[in-house]
């Protein structure tokens, strides 16, 4: 028995050592593919219902319901918005053609981007399809640190292109899962325009989903979005769910 | 000669009633000319707003396709470009190299949707004059952080100037990006449908949104005739086709690609082209004031047809009066009619002097219409409508609204006019005409 517990505890101070052992850059930028893939739902599809709650100075707070699904493996999603009732029926669909905006008034398809902001928030369309963080930045430094209880590995990031929606980033990932907990965005001047904190996750599965994320504006004093997310499901979503059809026809 | 003079004697003769069937023939000249002037006006306003806020009568963008797909709006193929132009060198005026961005202008924590041209100060030397400041010295526009904004820009943001801004961009290939402006000028709202547009330094501009300093995304041409646009526009199109570097536009699908005019505003880049669908080099696209103006002529003309379908409602009305007068007229007169047959006045002259009587009464009666819609107009004219509704303000000439005179709009409201007066008085002109004079003197009612 004793024997076990000292095995045991070797694995312990072994697994700790690993985790707690300083990155090189080469390997922080293999730790942003570990980063995709406990955040990209591969193998399974995902649905989930987000509460969105804006603040704004000049227009005050706004809330918004969202029913996510998403397809990972086929970089498909599809964000419906449920509440408030005059939003009711508009969608973003993201399909192999590219992101489009569905609103039921006009009963029109309009082309958007995935840098676009989400529905007036501050949170951007990019933030909630497949992540690309391995293909899309290059790790340029790396430091240990820590985010309030948490110890962290910090990484600055530079975009591999210019078509990535922030030129730059500082991202705060802790060290063993290598989850987000803090980015901030920054352009190419160097002004920090967002900072997205990941404050809690749930474990869907084998990934890890954040169950809040808060999106402060950095640019306009005191504008923030704070999104919830519950009802996870890792069910299979029938091909039509990612149709415009079905965007069409959903809420009407 | 003696006609014409017994015509306006008999006029005359019935003041009330003249009065009341001039009257009737003004007002329908009044309304229909006032109208004309109005929509005249509302186009030539329009049109010189948007000459002024777009920069020019023909537009010409440039967009290529990324390795990823992704569609930017720029010009590079400025070769393709020089070579098209030499085809309409002769029409051009002047011609302008712009940036356009679209994007949120930021103060504390305020915020105003704006459009931004940036434009080359130096070259842009037409700009330079016509830029009525309301605050501000043109000559600051040398800085290169320099913006210029409508004046209810400052008061929705409440910043004064000389203080610094942020306008948050998006760069040519889709990245969040913000630039920093100091206010040194304003300019009176130019009524962009309630889109501010500001001025900045297109270098400046192009350091934001990832472009060289040089760099431009579109090409403004102001015409030396602009009657020419559609024709001229149609030339330039042909000479970018035989080069291939036209992007032939379709009938926009349902919830398709941003159009030619979006691309125009600078809000058509950072999106997906399909695969089937990409390009090498530069695809130009060809806009002029026309597409843009559409729209609104459109509301001008069905504002010019209701104006049109109230004259010939009042014309109608005007000249079913009209002939029923002149039939009462004919009876009054049967007697007189047969004394001066009987004095020797031939049919003609009888006849004639029917129309002359309708002919001065339609001619007094214009002139009497078009001296009150003259006057009306320029009363309507000296009121100020004030920036209350910015799209609103496309229409005014400042705050006040213009009544030009339209020569061809009076002149075919004459020959309407005219025309119906000479028709409603010929049947009884033809009868008093056909009577014989023993008849004539016979008759009594």
């Amino acid at each position: 028995m004793k024997k076990i517990r000292i095995i045991a505890a070797a694995i312990m101070i072994a697994a700790i050592g690993h985790a707690a052992a300083a990155l090189t850059v080469e390997e922080a930028q293999a730790v942003l593919t570990d980063l995709d893939d406990v955040r990209n739902f591969e193998e399974n599809d995902f649905a989930a219902v987000m509460r969105f709650t804006s603040e704004d100075p000049e227009e005050g707070v706004e809330q918004q319901v969202v029913q996510q699904f998403r397809r990972d493996g086929e970089d498909k999603f599809l964000m419906l918005i449920q509440e408030p009732a005059v939003q009711l029926g508009q969608g973003y669909l993201r399909i192999e053609d590219g992101l489009w905006f569905y609103d039921p008034e006009s009963r029109q398809f309009t082309f958007t981007s995935l840098e676009e902001q989400f529905s007036g928030t501050d949170a951007r369309n990019s933030d909630f399809g497949t992540s690309n963080y391995a293909d899309d930045y290059v790790v340029t430094s790396v430091e240990e640190g820590t985010l309030g209880s948490f110890q962290v590995y910090i990484l600055d990031l530079m975009a591999t292109s210019n078509e990535v929606t922030y030129p730059t980033e500082k991202m705060w990932i802790t060290r063993d899962l290598y989850l987000p907990l803090k980015i901030e965005s920054y352009s190419e001047a160097g002004r920090l325009l967002r900072t997205s904190l990941f404050p809690s996750y749930a474990r869907a599965g084998g990934n890890y989903i954040a169950t809040r994320m808060i999106f402060v504006d950095e640019l306009i004093e005191g504008r923030r979005t704070q999104i919830e997310i519950s009802d996870i499901s890792l069910s299979d979503i029938p091909d039509t769910v990612f149709t415009k059809a079905y965007v069409e026809r959903v809420n009407r | 000669m003696t006609t014409l003079k017994m015509a306006i004697r008999n006029i005359l003769r019935q003041k009330k009633r003249t009065i009341l069937l001039g009257g009737a023939i003004a007002f329908g000249v009044m309304i229909i000319t006032l109208v004309g002037s109005l929509t005249s006006g509302l186009a030539v306003n329009a049109n010189r707003t948007f000459t002024n806020l777009l920069g020019g009568h023909i537009y010409v963008s440039g967009s290529e396709v990324t390795a990823s797909g992704r569609e930017v709006t720029v010009v590079r193929d400025v070769a393709s470009l020089e070579e098209a132009l030499l085809s309409i060198e002769n029409e051009i005026e002047e011609i302008h190299f712009r940036s356009q961005a679209g994007g949120e202008m930021i103060f504390g924590s305020a915020t105003e949707p704006i459009q931004l041209s940036g434009v080359d100060w130096d070259s842009e030397t037409t700009l330079r004059s016509n830029l009525d400041l309301t605050q501000g010295n043109i000559a600051d526009v040398q800085l290169e952080d320099t913006i210029i904004v409508p004046e209810p820009v400052l008061d929705a943001l409440g910043v004064v100037m000389g203080e610094s801004v942020l306008v948050r961009l998006t760069s040519i290939t889709g990245q969040q990006t913000v630039g920093d402006f100091v206010i040194r000028g304003t300019v009176a709202d130019a009524g962009n449908f309630g889109l501010a547009s500001g001025y900045v330094s297109r270098s400046y501009l192009n350091g934001i949104i990832g472009m060289t300093e040089d760099q431009f995304q579109r090409v403004n041409i102001g015409l030396v005739d602009t009657t020419l646009v559609d024709s001229v526009a149609q030339t330039l199109e042909s000479e970018l086709i035989l080069l291939g570097k036209l992007e032939i536009v379709e009938e926009e699908e349902t919830g398709g690609p941003p159009n030619p005019a979006m691309m125009m505003q600078g809000m058509g880049f950072g999106f997906q082209v399909d695969e089937e669908d990409r390009w090498e080099g530069t695809r130009f696209v060809v806009t002029t004031i026309n597409d843009t103006m559409e729209p609104v002529l459109t509301v001008v003309n069905l504002l010019d047809q209701v104006a049109l379908g109230l004259f010939v409602v009042l014309l109608t009305i005007t000249m079913v009066g009209l002939l029923n007068t002149f039939r009462m007229i004919l009876i009054e007169r049967t007697r007189e009619i047969g004394t001066i047959r009987a004095v020797g006045m031939q049919r003609k002259e009888v006849r004639n002097m029917f129309l002359f009587e309708a002919l001065t009464l339609a001619v007094v009666g214009a002139a009497v219409g078009m001296i009150l819609s003259i006057a009306l107009g320029a009363v309507f004219g000296a009121i100020p409508f004030g920036s209350g509704n910015p799209a609103f303000s496309v229409f005014l000439d400042g705050d006040t609204l213009a009544f030009p005179f339209n020569l061809g709009n009076v002149i075919v409201t004459l020959a309407i006019l005219t025309a119906g007066t000479l028709f409603s008085a010929y049947l009884p002109a033809r009868q008093a005409a056909r009577m014989r004079p023993a008849d004539a003197l016979r008759t009594s009612y």
